[in-house]
């Protein structure tokens, strides 16, 4: 039923398409190309030519190679630090909704701590904090996105707890991770789903954002951002440096949020 | 010395904290000028035989700041960002003029004992403040107080009066006082550069280390307009100056952290100077369009690039291990094609324009297949195989600290990297925001890093790698500690001969390569470009374009190329 109302928007199914590919690129990244960190001093800063298709940066790393491999970083840092900020924020959300009273309202304040603090500046703390690695920026994008889907899961589970299968469920003698997982979340997912869709379009972005401040995945490791980064130094004579990644990262998170504008009108039952 | 950093691409974040009040100042600083304005008598039309080559009065200029000032209570600069503020708000005792030599500043004259442990300086009679009132010798003895003063936490200027004397300091008549310290040192009277005399009256009151940051008074010949945090600073001439009068009328220190920023703003005629990397220098600086207003320039200063190896962690502390990771550093390469040939490789802790060089002292050669020979002689082999050395189940893994978002790690870390990696070492490369990279330096919690330093005109390297200077100290964090080189150097700053000295620093320059507390890397020549407008930007030895005398205080305008003058009277 979903999936019909999804298919009639091409623009979203050229976009699943695109993900698909770009998720297929990145797992064979090492088959597809040489080695991303392979410096050649000797041939820097080439324009695009036959040995080097998008060029090279200022160590004479392939660009291809590299923006390849930093499929890889952004796509395993989209989809972690969006799972993260799903178990999280199901987790709580669904415990604020389910119970109310003082479990919503412990839930409902430290949401709104969270939500006090700017986003990016609570990231960079916490990178800072920890020291910037793969899993440091996965997991401080984690911990800091979920509010989000709480909020999402939290609202849901107020609406259907007192619907009658869920009353039914509780007559039956159920007990609560029962009621809960089993019969409340399965029907609370779906808007929380849409939401992680472009959760993942924003981790891509803020994970491109720190690795461009020098504070992402530490180097050699490929990533959009930071060849982003190495190309603002090199801007004004070097314009494939920026152009590759950027594009890369553009229709990335505008694939991620196309999907997530098609799923959210194809659940909602009043259009059309 | 100053820790040297820059904090390359992080304006996003710099405007994202600024206070909500910046529109007030603004338009308070508007108000100002205008007031400023009304009082100036209108310039006289410009005279067609006016000579061109002649300093003329008034204008602005229009300066890149690399990150914003700290602070501009001079006691308690941090770095050369405040450095370069503080020199037009305030008179050193001493100044250096071109060739590092020290010239009268807010003293006119000074003797030094037979012992060489008191100082005799004479202020000039003339000297005030910009708040109206006279210098005196009680300002100077409160400013050296407060430098030495533990509570005030200036390392930068304090290690230059470690030895201060008060007991046998004493001030003779209101302009002139008698300055003691402990012991005879040779780099002295070098650091009466760093003493920027603050008005006892002013400072005295109220919380010395955060109430002047925003609110300085000094002896210089300009006054702080405005300060808005993050973007911005404002100077004016002082009127009634005491000293030569400079021929700018306003200096505007604009923040840019950002170089290539910077080097488009450059390009719009924004800003009339500013620092530029060396692609940008290889890749603009033949462009006859840009030479047409751009004077682009380019010379050595007192600086290097090192790797300071923590000589406590169990595995670097063996300087036959620190010599064979140095042989894995390609430097010819890395001179070649990364700076062009503009840079040269350094062979120990004194570059090529310093005196206490010693240019006998081998450069270390890249040889990979030696390091590896060395490395297995220390009992590193690789016996799982696994593409990395270990000793003893311990894989041979080093962790190297770098600037978030600096050159150092976008360029010379990955390339160390991958020349180590050929032979079986790990590096890995932490990138850190500057305070936590710093502090955790300070702290000997590293292995490794990658840093630069600005050097004072003296070459006495004592706070560096002398065993009493640990920090919180001094500023040994690498914990190097060979008696023979404290020795040396102990021996170095009590030598008042300049040609025993010589020796003295020599021998040491070769037992510091032989140790490798650092590995010295390169010293990169800085590169600049100057609006032409600006006239008479002048070099020293060493120092480059400015905290010397006349140094920035001797540029200037003329008459018909003042654009900037327009842009400030329309905010």
């Amino acid at each position: 039923m979903m999936w019909r109302r999804f298919r009639r928007s091409k623009l979203a199914l050229i976009a699943l398409f695109y993900v698909g590919v770009v998720v297929l690129i990145a797992i064979c990244a090492p088959l597809l190309t040489s080695d991303p960190n392979n410096v050649d001093l000797a041939s820097r800063l080439r324009p695009p030519d036959r040995t080097h298709r998008l060029g090279t940066d200022d160590l004479g790393r392939d660009v291809l190679a590299r923006v390849i491999h930093g499929a890889r970083v952004s796509l395993s840092v989209g989809f972690a630090a969006t799972a993260i900020s799903l178990i999280i924020g199901s987790f709580l959300g669904a415990l604020a909704g389910y119970y109310g009273g003082a479990a919503d309202w412990f839930v409902s304040r430290v949401i709104e701590v969270v939500l006090c603090f700017p986003f990016l500046l609570l990231v960079l703390a916490i990178v800072a904090l920890f020291g910037p690695s793969f899993l440091t920026v996965m997991i401080a994008l984690g911990l800091t996105s979920w509010t989000t889907e709480a909020r999402f899961m939290r609202g849901e589970f107020l609406r259907i707890r007192e619907m009658e299968f869920a009353q039914a469920a509780r007559a039956s003698g159920a007990r609560d991770a029962r009621i809960i997982f089993r019969h409340l979340l399965p029907n609370a997912i779906a808007p929380v789903l849409v939401s992680a869709s472009f959760g993942v379009a924003a981790a891509i972005l803020t994970e491109s954002a720190l690795s461009f401040l020098g504070l992402g995945v530490p180097p050699p490791t490929p990533t959009w951002g930071n060849i982003l980064s190495t190309a603002q130094q090199h801007i004004d004579y070097a314009w494939w440096l920026a152009l590759f990644p950027g594009v890369a990262i553009f229709l990335t998170v505008a694939a991620f949020n196309i999907i997530g504008d098609r799923v959210r009108d194809a659940l909602d039952p009043r259009s059309e | 010395m100053f820790f040297v950093f820059r904090l390359p691409n992080n304006e996003e974040r710099s405007t994202k904290n600024e206070p909500y009040n910046v529109g007030v100042k603004r338009f308070l600083g508007l108000f100002l000028l205008v007031v400023a304005c009304t009082n100036e008598r209108p310039l006289p039309p410009v005279a067609a035989s006016e000579d061109q080559n002649k300093p003329q009065e008034g204008g602005t200029v229009v300066r890149r700041l690399e990150g914003d000032v700290a602070t501009l209570n001079p006691v308690m600069a941090q770095s050369e960002f405040d450095r370069k503020v503080d020199f037009y708000l305030f008179t050193p005792m001493l100044h250096f003029d071109a060739d590092l030599q020290a010239i009268p500043g807010l003293a006119d004259k000074w003797s030094i004992s037979a012992d060489g442990k008191q100082y005799t300086f004479l202020l000039n009679p003339a000297a005030t403040f910009s708040d109206g009132t006279a210098v005196r010798a009680s300002d100077v003895l409160f400013t050296l107080k407060k430098i030495v003063d533990p509570a005030t936490e200036a390392p930068q200027v304090a290690g230059g009066f470690e030895n201060f004397d008060l007991k046998n300091t004493h001030i003779v008549d209101e302009h002139t006082i008698v300055i003691a310290f402990r012991e005879a040192l040779a780099p002295q009277l070098t650091h009466f550069n760093d003493l920027l005399v603050i008005p006892e009256h002013v400072y005295s009151r109220g919380d010395f280390k955060t109430d002047f940051t925003s609110r300085p008074v000094g002896s210089g010949p300009y006054r702080l307009v405005r300060r808005v945090p993050g973007k911005e600073i404002l100077l004016e001439r002082r009127p009634e100056y005491w000293g030569p009068r400079p021929n700018l009328q306003r200096v505007l220190f604009k923040v840019i952290n950002d170089d290539s920023t910077a080097w488009a703003a450059m390009k719009r005629g924004d800003i009339d100077e500013t620092i530029i990397p060396t692609d940008t220098w290889v890749a603009e600086s033949h462009r006859p369009e840009l030479q047409k207003f751009i004077d682009f320039r380019r010379f050595y200063t007192l600086n290097y690039n090192y790797i300071p190896w923590n000589t406590r962690d169990p595995v670097l502390s063996d300087k036959r291990l620190r010599r064979a990771l140095a042989m894995c550093i390609d430097l010819k390469s890395i001179i070649e094609n990364l700076y062009h040939g503009t840079a040269r490789a350094m062979n120990g802790p004194f570059t090529p324009d310093q005196w206490a060089y010693n240019p006998e002292v081998p450069v270390i050669e890249y040889n990979p297949q030696e390091a590896l020979r060395i490395l297995h002689s220390l009992g590193w082999l690789d016996t799982d195989r696994d593409g990395v050395l270990d000793k003893n189940g311990k894989p041979l893994r080093i962790e190297m600290l770098v600037f978030a978002g600096g050159v150092a790690s976008t360029q010379f870390a990955p390339l160390f990297q991958a020349e180590l990696k050929k032979i079986g070492v790990q590096l890995d490369i932490v990138p850190l925001e500057p305070s936590t990279f710093i502090s955790r330096a300070l702290a000997g919690n590293y292995q490794c890093a990658y840093m630069n330093w600005r050097l004072d005109p003296d070459p006495d390297p004592f706070n560096l790698f002398h065993s009493s200077q640990f920090p919180p100290r001094g500023q040994n964090f690498v914990f190097y500690a060979n008696p023979e080189a404290d020795r040396l150097m102990e021996e170095g700053r009590h030598e008042l001969d300049q040609s025993k000295r010589k020796l003295i620093y020599r021998q040491l320059h070769a037992l510091l390569a032989d140790d490798q507390p650092y590995t010295w890397t390169i010293e990169v020549s800085v590169k600049w470009a100057i609006n032409k407008r600006l006239r008479d930007v002048k070099e020293s030895k060493g120092w480059g374009l400015f905290n010397w005398f006349p140094g920035e205080l001797g540029w200037w305008i003329p008459r018909d190329q003042r654009t900037h003058d327009v842009t400030l009277g329309r905010r």
